[in-house]
């Protein structure tokens, strides 16, 4: 129903700390699966698995580097989170701080989107087909959104503070082209993760890194009514 | 008082106290399930109520927090400013009334807190809680599905719903509303129920706290401590049976277990009820009281009539038959009217019949002997100067009896009440049973009355004709004179019975009471308890009386002649005991005794060569003995005798009874050789015919005929005709009552055979008899007898 993850993550950094044992453990499992990695700037590909072994699509994954400050060199980037058969489309996105996030309403019906915690809190009456104005967002944080007349719908956006972030793809994996050298701190995140899921790892040595959940995911919202609209019909 | 009012009065009362009581225990019974029955449904309906109740309260709250955490205004201020959530925690709090709101944020801070309380100014007053700002206490209840607590605060007990609020699907937080479970509620419920509801908490295991109830506003400050401790009682299952109650758990609160009690006296709960036993008291009272009133009255009814009869039978019982019962009511006790006075009637009819019954005879309607001594004891009360006694028998009414049947007697007894006549004045005639009548005569001497019983014997000479029979009946007359025999009215009629009886024992037609024949009857008593002992203790003696051969002039034989020398009496002639022998039955005995005697002394004389065959008198009642015959010929084989020791003299009325009978046995001794002799010939009225029959070879003439025979010229006719036809019948003749030569003399030349006689010897004892017979002229003696 809820994510711890969230909670410890997102809210209380200080809760990190709680469960060192398990950092440690995941640390040691992950070292099995790393290869060396002997060409410079050479892209290193992650995947991420559920405690079952099962890839696992949609991640957030990104890599902190330990050894000095990125912020400041980071670019603008946009995102366009959509709305489409009244739900966010997609329902995770990663975005890197000091960016644009737009809101384009793709459904024939009004949305009510908002978010009423963390670093943006933002509402939006959306009519259908309209576009949000771009908002800037300045600081690393989570976005959990709803649509305040579709009461299932829900999406969040995951602001990180780092330009080497991505998306696992269909078969779980994600490619991150990585021009630094030293420690990184290589992140995997989802809301309805259970545990912290992180592992550090030097580069460019590693090419490839496999980051394995050691509890069960919580269930994805499925950003459907449990109710027809029949009585829509018509209007 | 077992009257019978009574016992109708008592039984109906019974009756309907048994059915009164049976319906009341009914009723009771009915009362009490029912009152069981209702006290249940009110505790489970209490309980199902309150039930609903509070989980209505929790769905109100729960459907209204979900409201809550979805108003997006809430939302937008959730984490910005803590001012603004509490009002618009409060504008939702108002809404639906609540005690208290609560919001939580994610991290489990507790955000806002409003509690909603009485001051102590009685007012309403909506202040922030104490835990605003605190780290939320209960952060695993969002973990569970159940949204609704119990929840303690500052003392009071809240039912708290929550709801997460959320962005998109993420929780931020969660808000929660809640009802306090207070005084409010206690008594919204009381008055719901009817009953008291308390609720407490179980702090630990000994201390309970009442919290809030409906009976006590103050509960909360202990200044009911009965109630708290009634509580307390209740869910130790403690309370006294007076007290109804249910306790429903509500949750826990802090660990801490909270109940509802609810609870009511049952007094109290059944105060309904108990005006229905009211009513079943004044209608079991009012029933009973109709009902005593009732049974009296039915009793009262039932027993009058009976009263009225038990009167009336009363009457009845002291002879009184003159009351008729007259009942208008044609009920049964009516009917019982008429027919007991049909009754009265026929009793008094039947009495009448039974008292006319009782005093005169049937067959002749003459009064009876009842009757004549309730007339001689009248008369007694104011005696005539004298009047006589009589009794009045017709003779040989057994044989008319017995020969022409008893309607034939009773014809001619009639016949004999119609001849006696009428009473009259001086005459009063009583049928005194069988054919015995009595006759008062008033006012007469012994003259008149002689007179007056040969008048009455005449009347009955004339013939009776009956049934075409003509009889000849002859009365005898017995007759006691007062005050000259007795003035005693019994003994006057024993007295003429006295004289009756002799009258026909002496054949004569009439005879007066004499003092002596109550002495003879004295004496015949006497001598009849005396026989036995006179046959077996030896005071019966022979005495022999030598009968005289004419021809030869020598004793030919003797007659033996038995006599008894009575103790205190002394000599008693046969005459006076020989009837008695007979009439007793000692007759047998007698004349077996007297055979052995005569042949034991046959005996004797026949050792001293003196031949004498011994006649001995067999009297009727002893032919009539079925082994008559063999005893005689037994005594003689027991002497070695032959039959010609002796003779066997009967009387002619032998062969009256049962002539064929007699007869028959009279030839068996004949023809064994025995001679029979005819005794008293003349005084009988055997027909000659039947005399022929007899196998006898001798006649005795009877001593009346012969004593007075020389001065009496038609004895010696009787006499001399009587010897000639015995001749003429081959029989021989012996005159007895000889007391003078003259009339021996006469005999001998008349053609008599034998004779018998004081003149030739009264009749002596064997010691007496030896010696005379030896001395006798009459006796030519053996030289042998001589020498002896």
């Amino acid at each position: 129903m809820y994510s711890k993850a969230i909670h410890s993550i997102l809210m209380d950094p200080t809760t990190h700390i709680q469960k060192p044992l398990r950092y440690l453990l995941t640390l040691l499992s992950s070292a099995l699966v790393v290869f060396a990695s002997s060409s410079h700037a050479q892209p290193l590909t992650i995947t991420v698995k559920d405690n079952q072994d099962k890839i696992l699509p949609g991640i957030v994954v990104y890599a902190t580097w330990l050894d000095g400050e990125t912020a400041n060199k980071m670019k603008h980037s946009a995102i366009d989170i959509r709305q489409k058969d009244k739900g966010f489309n997609p329902y995770l996105s990663v975005v890197q701080s000091n960016s644009t996030v737009t809101f384009s309403n793709l459904d024939d019906i009004t949305h009510h989107i908002y978010s009423v915690t963390g670093i943006e809190r933002f509402s939006y009456s959306l009519q259908a087909g309209k576009i949000t104005p771009p908002l800037s967002i300045e600081q690393a944080g989570l976005i959990a959104m709803g649509c305040n007349i579709h009461d299932w719908m829900s999406g969040y956006l995951l602001v990180v503070n780092t330009p080497h972030y991505g998306l696992t793809d269909e078969h779980g994996q994600v490619e991150l082209n990585i021009q630094q050298q030293g420690q990184f701190q290589v992140t995997a995140w989802h809301p309805q993760f259970n545990e912290k899921l992180s592992i550090q790892t030097s580069l460019p040595s590693q090419s490839k890194l496999v980051l394995n959940l050691s509890e069960k995911m919580a269930k994805i919202p499925s950003q459907k009514s449990s109710d027809d609209f029949d009585f829509l019909e018509g209007y | 008082m077992k009257s019978l009012q009574n016992k109708v009065f008592f039984f109906f009362v019974s009756l309907l106290l048994l059915l009164q009581s049976i319906i009341f225990i009914s009723n009771y019974r009915a009362t009490l399930s029912e009152e069981s029955r209702q006290l249940d449904t009110l505790l489970t309906s209490a309980e199902q109520n309150f039930k609903n109740q509070f989980e209505h309260r929790s769905y109100d709250l729960a459907a209204f927090s979900e409201t809550a955490a979805k108003d997006f205004a809430l939302k937008q201020v959730f984490e910005e400013d803590t001012r603004s959530l509490l009002v618009a925690l409060n504008n939702h709090r108002k809404r639906i009334d609540a005690d208290m709101v609560i919001a939580v944020k994610a991290n489990g801070t507790v955000v806002a807190q409003l509690i909603n309380r009485l001051t102590e100014s009685n007012k309403w007053k909506v202040k922030v809680g104490s835990e605003q700002g605190q780290a939320f206490g209960f952060m695993q209840w969002f973990e569970l599905d159940n949204d609704s607590h119990l929840y303690q605060l500052e003392g009071d007990i809240y039912q708290l719903n929550f709801s997460p609020i959320k962005s998109g699907a993420l929780v931020i937080g969660w808000v929660g509303f809640g009802y306090a479970i207070d005084e409010r509620l206690a008594n919204r419920f009381s008055a719901l129920t009817g009953l008291t509801t308390n609720f407490i908490i179980k702090e630990n295991k000994e201390n309970l706290r009442l919290f809030a109830s409906s009976k006590n506003d103050n509960a909360k400050n202990n200044s009911s401590i009965a109630e708290q401790q009634l509580t307390k009682n209740i869910i130790n299952q403690q309370a006294n049976e007076n007290v109804i109650a249910t306790v429903y758990p509500l949750g826990v609160a802090n660990e801490q277990e909270i109940f509802a009690v609810m609870y009511g006296e049952r007094s109290d709960l059944l105060l309904s009820l108990q005006d229905r036993w009211q009513e079943l008291l004044l209608f079991a009272a009012f029933l009973l009281l109709t009902s005593l009133v009732g049974a009296y009255w039915i009793a009262a009814s039932i027993s009058r009539p009976v009263k009225l009869l038990v009167e009336q039978v009363k009457a009845i019982t002291h002879g009184n038959y003159a009351q008729t019962l007259s009942f208008s009511s044609k009920d049964e006790l009516g009917q019982l009217a008429t027919e007991f006075n049909q009754m009265k009637s026929a009793i008094n009819q039947r009495e009448k019949t039974i008292s006319h019954q009782a005093f005169h005879e049937r067959l002749t309607g003459l009064p009876n002997r009842y009757q004549l001594i309730a007339v001689l004891k009248n008369w007694l009360k104011s005696p005539p100067e004298s009047f006589a006694v009589l009794r009045i028998s017709p003779q040989r009414m057994k044989e008319v009896n017995y020969t022409l049947g008893h309607d034939v007697g009773d014809s001619v007894v009639k016949e004999i009440a119609n001849r006696l006549g009428n009473s009259s004045e001086n005459e009063f005639i009583f049928h005194i049973g069988g054919s015995s009548f009595a006759l008062l005569v008033k006012d007469t001497n012994q003259k008149q009355l002689s007179a007056f019983m040969t008048e009455i014997e005449q009347t009955m000479e004339g013939e009776f004709r009956v049934n075409n029979t003509l009889l000849n009946i002859q009365v005898k007359i017995g007759a006691s004179l007062y005050p000259d025999h007795s003035s005693q009215p019994e003994q006057l009629l024993t007295m003429a019975g006295t004289a009756l009886q002799h009258a026909q024992k002496n054949s004569l037609q009439h005879m007066f009471y004499q003092t002596s024949l109550s002495l003879l009857t004295v004496e015949r008593l006497h001598l009849i308890n005396g026989l036995k002992s006179a046959i077996y203790e030896e005071q019966l003696v022979l005495y022999y009386q030598p009968k005289l051969d004419l021809k030869s002039g020598l004793v030919s034989s003797v007659e033996a002649l038995v006599r008894w020398v009575h103790p205190e009496l002394g000599m008693v002639p046969p005459d006076k005991f020989i009837s008695l022998a007979e009439q007793t039955g000692y007759i047998h005995p007698l004349t077996a005794w007297v055979i052995d005697t005569a042949l034991a002394q046959y005996s004797t004389w026949q050792k001293r060569d003196i031949h004498l065959p011994i006649a001995i008198n067999v009297s009727a009642e002893n032919l009539k003995l079925p082994n008559f015959y063999e005893l005689v010929i037994s005594a003689l084989d027991k002497h070695n005798l032959t039959p010609d020791a002796i003779c066997i003299e009967i009387t002619e009325s032998v062969v009256v009874d049962d002539p064929i009978a007699t007869i028959d046995l009279l030839s068996r001794f004949e023809k064994r050789g025995f001679k029979l002799s005819i005794d008293d010939y003349g005084t009988g009225y055997s027909s000659l015919a039947q005399l022929t029959q007899l196998p006898i070879c001798e006649m005795k003439i009877d001593k009346a005929f012969v004593t007075d025979l020389v001065k009496n010229k038609q004895d010696r006719v009787i006499v001399k005709s009587t010897i000639e036809l015995a001749h003429a019948l081959n029989l021989g003749v012996v005159a007895e009552g000889i007391e003078d030569e003259a009339t021996l003399d006469w005999l001998r030349d008349n053609g008599c055979e034998k004779a018998q006689g004081y003149f030739i010897s009264k009749p002596k004892p064997a010691n007496e008899f030896d010696p005379w017979l030896l001395a006798s002229k009459y006796f030519k003696a053996p030289i042998e007898a001589i020498q002896k």
